[in-house]
């Protein structure tokens, strides 16, 4: 793909005040990829190694959550996800001009955790996008809104009008991993019984017709935290494992998510309770609801429904916004005018919040579809 | 309005050092290029690693936090202050000049004033790796937004997907069957690089393919660019590429300090050689060239003044 460089174009990213962009970008279809194969949170627990006296459930909010069986990996789920998006869009694959995978994982076969080529590369190949533009995203648990504001920031200036940004995470074998190690409710491998695999994918589109689109993304890496989440390769299995400070992890999160939901509602000049929905970063119910209390708190509002969607998915990483998403979409909870704000808080620290307005993106979807 | 390369840094690993990190090779040539641009780390508001063999197969967070944090880019929660993000963008060796394609288009939009892309790389798996023959370096190159005509004003990128098998790297299981302490002790997870043997050759011939194309549909030829910047990697593409297109001042740096190979510095240490040399100097038009596993091409056309480094 070949782009010449329109100049002077803002866009909505940290957009200098008095700015206003040339073109508006808006989510067009959304597609998800679920593994058929379930793990209940008490199968969980049965299966650690040692004698562990943990409620998973109680304590999370998480029931179960799908798993990769055999034959599925993060490049499945994500192709598997990108060809429901396309079903569900007006789009063919020849009309993406960008596509962008923002896994944590890139296991692509059995064990093999794939780095060349990007693995934005086998799945546009495998949808058929060959002519897009393909770059591979990492930014942990907030890789797809990164990727999203870069595509944003493309449709924005004029330089594409239609991507995708997709992720397949199969990251079960954190959990896995940890079932050996997890010994009481302090242990740093704790958080990792909280994932469960999916893929998800976005097709992003030039807003036309009036449509407000994508009004805001603010984001910020505060890196002094950078030790709070640590994921890597295993040492003594395969797959990988991840350590966590779950306590202090949510508490600078919860503390730098005001600001950047603060700077993301002014630039729309908003307040939260104009807010019909939002959607934080599904970790598990006690944080997110601590979380909710505290923003209220500092922003003296609350948005009007905080979408919880952890009951029978579990924490799906880079994935989680667009899979809660999803299920409003499916459930008919959406309602073309209404605003919906995405929070994301992950390893790094990062910290983000995308502010769009619902349209007809959701005629596609319902309970009939 | 445009986005201009204020500086360029380098690092090489440490001599004696046997297992050197991606983190601290990308940092130092981060603080080198700040300090040749006599800038503050806090001035830069994003930051890429676009880096792909890392310390311990790191996959969570990215990359690009240890290096903010590394170069004092405000790493910390100031209410009101300034703020950068950062993260990394992987397309192997072309991943510097797409990081570059995506923070022109973030400066441009006034998300930032400068930005940076780094990039480094080390053998994961010491040891037990095939196919690692790149030698452990880091590169990065600071950008920044200017008023004026000056800067990036066209990218191009292309694959050549049934050249995909050519090149291929990944970390894998290799701990099945052992047990007790052999499994802990043993280094089960082993980075792997194939490389097809006409990978170069072929790289250089789609490069000088789709740099044909990309000149083509601007209207323009070899003629009207003055520099062509080849990544050094992978080893033989600058000389390859020189073969394959008519460019007289295409250059073929040879690497610094005795350096061997970079992976996905490359563009940067090319850039900085080609920066040392008279020619960049008196360039007005700067192509740079990068190809990678896909087969990936990346182009990013540079206008700059004459005289100006």
């Amino acid at each position: 793909m070949s782009t010449d460089l329109g100049r002077a174009l803002p866009q909505a990213l940290g957009t200098s005040p008095g700015r206003e962009p040339s073109f508006r970008s808006r989510f067009e279809s959304l597609g998800l990829h679920l593994p058929a194969q379930r793990q209940t949170s008490r199968d969980l627990i049965d299966s650690c190694r040692h004698r562990v006296r943990i409620d998973l459930e109680r304590l999370t909010g998480i029931r179960e959550r799908r798993i990769c069986g055999e034959g599925e990996d993060s490049y499945t789920l994500a192709v598997d996800a990108a060809f429901d998006c396309l079903e569900h869009s007006r789009h063919e694959a020849r009309d993406l001009e960008m596509v962008v995978s923002c896994s944590i994982t890139r296991y692509k076969g059995a064990d093999v955790f794939s780095f060349e080529p990007p693995l934005s590369h086998a799945i546009k190949e495998a949808v058929g996008a060959s002519q897009a533009l393909n770059f591979d995203v990492s930014n942990a648990c907030a890789g797809m809104l990164t990727g999203v504001a870069i595509l944003d920031d493309f449709i924005r200036r004029g330089v594409v009008r239609c991507g995708m940004v997709v992720s397949g995470e199969k990251i079960s074998s954190i959990s896995q991993n940890a079932t050996r190690a997890v010994r009481t409710i302090l242990s740093s491998q704790l958080a990792s019984l909280t994932v469960g695999d999916a893929g998800s994918a976005v097709i992003l589109e030039r807003a036309e017709n009036g449509s407000r689109g994508i009004e805001a993304i603010e984001f910020a890496t505060y890196a002094e935290h950078d030790q709070l989440c640590i994921g890597k390769a295993c040492a003594t299995a395969p797959g990988a494992t991840m350590k966590t400070n779950p306590r202090k992890l949510h508490d600078v999160a919860i503390k730098a998510a005001v600001p950047s939901l603060a700077k993301a509602l002014e630039r729309c000049d908003l307040s939260l309770d104009e807010i019909d929905h939002l959607v934080p970063h599904q970790t598990s119910v006690r944080a997110i609801r601590a979380g909710q209390k505290h923003v209220q708190q500092e922003l003296g509002a609350m948005a009007k429904n905080v979408i919880v969607n952890l009951d029978a998915l579990g924490n799906t990483a880079s994935t989680t916004h667009f899979v809660a998403l999803y299920k409003q979409l499916q459930e008919g909870n959406l309602a073309p005018g209404e605003r919906v704000v995405l929070i994301c808080y992950a390893s790094g620290l990062v910290v983000g919040s995308l502010i769009f307005s619902v349209d007809e993106l959701v005629e596609g979807y319902g309970h009939d579809h | 309005m445009g986005t201009i390369i204020e500086s360029v840094g380098v690092a090489e690993a440490r001599r004696g050092l046997r297992h050197p990190s991606s983190v601290e090779l990308a940092t130092r040539a981060a603080r080198d290029a700040i300090e040749a641009a006599g800038c503050e780390a806090g001035e830069i508001g994003l930051l890429i690693n676009a880096g792909v063999y890392r310390d311990e197969n790191i996959c969570e967070p990215a990359i690009a936090p240890f290096i903010q944090r590394g170069i004092g880019a405000n790493p910390a929660l100031v209410p009101g202050g300034p703020t950068t993000f950062s993260f990394d963008v992987q397309n192997g060796v072309c991943g510097m000049l797409t990081a570059i394609q995506v923070l022109d288009g973030f400066l441009s939009s006034g998300v930032a004033k400068r930005a940076m892309v780094v990039a480094s790389d080390i053998d994961p798996t010491p040891g037990v790796s095939q196919g690692i023959d790149f030698a452990p370096s880091g590169g990065a190159i600071l950008l920044r937004s200017v008023d004026g005509p000056e800067g990036f004003t066209a990218f191009h990128s292309e694959t050549v997907g049934k050249h995909s098998n050519l090149f291929e790297g990944h970390v894998e299981w290799i701990g099945e069957g052992r047990s007790g302490l052999s499994l802990h002790l043993g280094r089960n997870h082993a980075a792997r690089i194939r490389q097809g043997e006409n990978y170069v050759a072929q790289c250089a011939d789609c490069a000088a393919r789709a740099i044909g194309r990309f000149l083509e549909t601007r209207g323009l030829t070899l003629a009207d660019v003055d520099l062509v910047v080849p990544s050094i990697s992978p080893a033989g593409f600058p000389e390859a590429l020189a073969e394959g297109i008519d460019a007289q001042d295409c250059t073929m740096p040879a690497p610094q300090g005795g350096m061997g190979i970079p992976h996905s510095a490359g563009p940067a240490l090319a850039l900085a050689s080609a920066m040392a040399g008279e020619g960049y100097r008196k360039a007005r038009s700067v192509l740079l060239v990068a190809a990678g596993a896909g087969i990936t091409v990346a182009l990013a056309l540079y206008g700059k003044r004459a005289g100006a480094v």
